[in-house]
């Protein structure tokens, strides 16, 4: 009775034994692999220290400056190089009749300069945007202001499309504006390919 | 029998006693195991924070803070930071043949001198710097001497990516990082002490263009130097801090290797935007009017006789661009009158002019967080006739820093706002109001005249509806005024109709040239760096171009200018 119960005790013993070494040898694994990760830490952190000093170094202006002027065609931006929404020529109503129309082809310039003169005065409503610029042609001669680059190519490119389907939605046609105006890139690149 | 009894009862004395022993120490051990056991329960169930707790005390070996913290710039752009480099010691009480290590050492660190090194190494002690900051690959050649008693110390050490860039900003530090001038001196608690990031109000992209644009007219115009400052009206903040010519912070130690190197930084550390003071000349012109007008002493359709120079206590006031002729106020403005100007001065008086010139902060210290300043230098007594000068900017000297800030004030709808190097990122509340805010709208529309029609053309920019003032003064001497040396400034801001910035440049000394047909003045060498600046920085600022003839903007510079029909007296004849 008294030896299988020894033996037991001394089995748990032995385990217990075993279980206590295999967790110090993890702990202590762990302990090693933290310290490594601590270390590996602290060097990246130095290392991103010292790259955020070299990009700030590399980023100098005035070496930028240099660089840009040597590899790129670009220069600083200009106060005309910017119009707004605002600026954009009015469109007489959508089916012209001039004696009704309160929006003439005369009118209209004088009109848009006022509302550019009023910061925030957007087109109203009725005349959206889009179809002010399908109706550009009309207001050729007497532009209200000199008419930023990538208007005038929107123009151009939508007027014939404007001219051969009267019933182009008017969703296309905003869209094309938008790209016009805002996807400066875009309406380059396509140039570009042409 | 009687013996085995009392063999018995001995032996069971000695058993009692054992047992008795055995007990008690069987009780220790119990309670000692019941203690650990409690103590395991303890820890493994109910304490949850020990480990945690444990693993934080770890991770903060990582987050080690650096000796001092960065400055940055209102984006974010690093400015100023820290880099561990390897400085080398020695340690003489271990090396073993001076003359051999040194020579050795000279070797590998060709700009140390072999004597010099000598002489440390075989000193007493066990301490010695014998080179600060050496580069990896030093270190390494070091090491490769295999000479026992070269050690090396990590040591942080300031950097300054940018250059020269805002150097008179930030300032620099010295060999200890303790730092010496510009923000480095004024937070070098902040920086050092408590770690905190300084994040300035200056925008490299703005401050690199007026470097640019100023060191471009600088050389045009052969000036000695130059400053500029641009300032956000309604904070107070600066934008952007130019002093020429300036240094890179990284060098100033070679600056100690001569007298002629040492006279040279001198020069190039003195901050003029903050630390010089000038006569700023016609620029005082602002101030004169604001004050008359705000005094109420004159307004917009007052006149004032122009005909003939002043001739008082023994000086000749006259202009520059005469026009020899009755003037109105505008006209004044618009052609730099000296005559009119001093003119209007009288009628404000000594007094009014003195009250608020100080309102406008002009005669105490600058609220800029730089130690390298100077306050104005003003005539004691103030006299009739130092009111007279002063109205036109001599006989007052001021920094350019102060002058913008008052003009800031001048325009913003009267409101003087401490200037600062610091972002902020709220409106400031602790404004003053020093003019009212219809005079304030009636400067902005003289300022935006001089630049439409007056004497600062030359600071048109386009779309931007630039207003402001030129200013030349000749710098004065001992016993007078130099006529061909002057301080050629102009101060200008924009857009007029609603004022974002003041821009101010000013050239020292620049000599005519033949596309100025000669002159040197505010109009012709600083005010195109005005009009350079804002054309290309408003983009960057996200200020979009006006139409000029649009009616709002025509609204901004709406002045009646008529030459007046003068009381009887008639016209000069031009």
């Amino acid at each position: 009775m008294k030896r299988p119960a020894t033996l037991i005790i001394f089995g748990l013993a032995v385990f217990a034994g075993a279980m206590l070494f295999g967790v110090a040898f993890e702990v202590s694994n762990l302990e090693d692999r933290l310290t490594g990760l601590n270390k590996e830490i602290t060097r990246d952190r130095d290392a991103i220290h010292v790259l955020r000093a070299e990009w700030s170094y590399l980023n100098q202006p005035e070496r930028l400056d240099g660089l840009s002027q040597r590899h790129l065609e670009l220069r600083p931006l200009e106060g005309r190089q910017f119009s707004d929404i605002a600026a954009l020529p009015m469109r007489p109503n959508r089916v012209p009749t001039p004696t009704t129309d309160p929006v003439s082809a005369e009118t209209a310039p004088a009109i848009a300069a006022l509302v550019n003169a009023e910061p925030g005065g957007l087109p109203s409503a009725e005349t959206p945007i889009a179809t002010a610029l399908t109706a550009k042609p009309k207001l050729k001669p007497a532009a209200p202001r000199r008419p930023a680059r990538n208007v005038r190519l929107a123009s151009q490119r939508i007027s014939p499309e404007a001219t051969t389907s009267t019933a182009a939605s008017d969703k296309a046609a905003l869209d094309a504006a938008l790209r016009a105006i805002f996807g400066n890139t875009a309406s380059n690149r396509e140039g570009a390919s042409r | 029998m009687t013996e085995r009894i009392s063999f018995r009862s001995a032996q069971k004395k000695a058993l009692d006693i054992a047992r008795t022993r055995l007990l008690v120490g069987g009780a220790l051990l119990a309670a000692a195991f019941l203690v650990i056991g409690v103590r395991l329960v303890d820890v493994t169930l109910f304490s949850e924070n020990g480990p945690s707790r444990q693993a934080n005390a770890r991770n903060i070996a990582v987050e080690k803070k650096m000796d001092r913290a960065d400055i940055v710039d209102r984006n974010g752009i690093l400015l100023a930071t820290g880099l561990k480099t390897a400085s080398l010691y020695g340690d003489p009480s271990i090396i073993i043949d001076p003359k051999v290590a040194a020579r050795a050492l000279v070797g590998v660190l060709p700009e140390l001198s072999e004597a010099d090194v000598l002489q440390k190494l075989s000193s007493k002690g066990e301490f010695v710097w014998l080179k600060r900051h050496i580069t990896p690959r030093q270190k390494y050649e070091v090491n490769r001497l295999g000479i026992p008693g070269f050690e090396f110390d990590e040591e942080e050490r300031r950097v300054y990516p940018l250059g020269r860039l805002a150097v008179h900003a930030i300032g620099f530090t010295g060999d200890d990082n303790k730092g010496l001038a510009g923000i480095e001196n004024s937070f070098n608690t902040a920086l050092s002490e408590r770690s905190e990031r300084v994040t300035l109000s200056i925008d490299v992209r703005v401050q690199q263009i007026l470097r640019r644009e100023l060191a471009a007219q600088i050389k045009k115009f052969k000036a000695l130097g130059g400053s500029g400052v641009i300032l956000d009206v309604h904070t107070g903040e600066v934008l952007s801090l130019v002093s020429l010519p300036d240094f890179d912070p990284h060098t100033i130690k070679q600056a100690s290797r001569s007298e002629k190197l040492k006279e040279e930084f001198k020069n190039q550390q003195f901050n003029r935007t903050t630390l010089g003071v000038y006569e700023l000349g016609s620029v005082f012109k602002i101030f004169n009017h604001a004050i008359a007008l705000e005094t109420g002493v004159a307004n917009m359709a007052s006149n004032y006789d122009a005909r003939k120079p002043i001739r008082s206590h023994g000086f000749t006031i006259s202009d520059f661009h005469a026009e020899n002729r009755w003037l109105t106020v505008p006209e004044i403005f618009m052609h730099s009158s000296n005559i009119g100007s001093a003119k209007m001065a009288l009628d404000i008086g000594v007094a009014a002019q003195r009250k608020f010139l100080t309102d406008l902060g002009l005669m105490r210290r600058s609220s800029i967080e730089l130690s390298e300043q100077q306050q104005a230098i003003f005539p004691a007594p103030w006299t009739e006739l130092s009111a007279m000068t002063i109205a036109y900017g001599h006989g007052i000297a001021v920094t350019p820093l102060h002058a913008a800030a008052a003009v800031a004030a001048v325009i913003n709808g009267g409101i003087l706002y401490p200037t600062t190097l610091i972002r902020r990122d709220e409106l400031p509340a602790n404004g003053k109001r020093v003019i009212s805010a219809q005079t304030s709208a009636d400067m902005r529309k003289l300022l935006r005249l001089v630049v439409e029609n007056g004497t600062g053309r030359n600071a048109e920019a386009p779309g931007y509806l630039v207003g402001g003032k030129t200013g030349t003064a000749e710098k004065p001497t001992a016993g007078g005024y130099k006529r061909k040396a002057l301080i050629s400034s102009f101060i200008g801001a924009f857009p007029m109709n609603a004022p974002r910035y003041v821009v101010m440049a000013q050239l020292d000394e620049p000599k005519g040239i033949k596309e100025s047909y000669g002159y040197a003045t505010g109009g012709w060498t600083a005010a195109p760096v005005v009009s350079q600046v804002i054309s290309q920085a408003a983009p960057l600022l996200g200020i979009a171009p006006v139409d000029e003839t649009a009616p709002n903007a025509r609204r901004a510079s709406a002045i009646k200018v008529a030459t007046p029909r003068a009381r009887g007296q008639g016209i000069a004849t031009n």
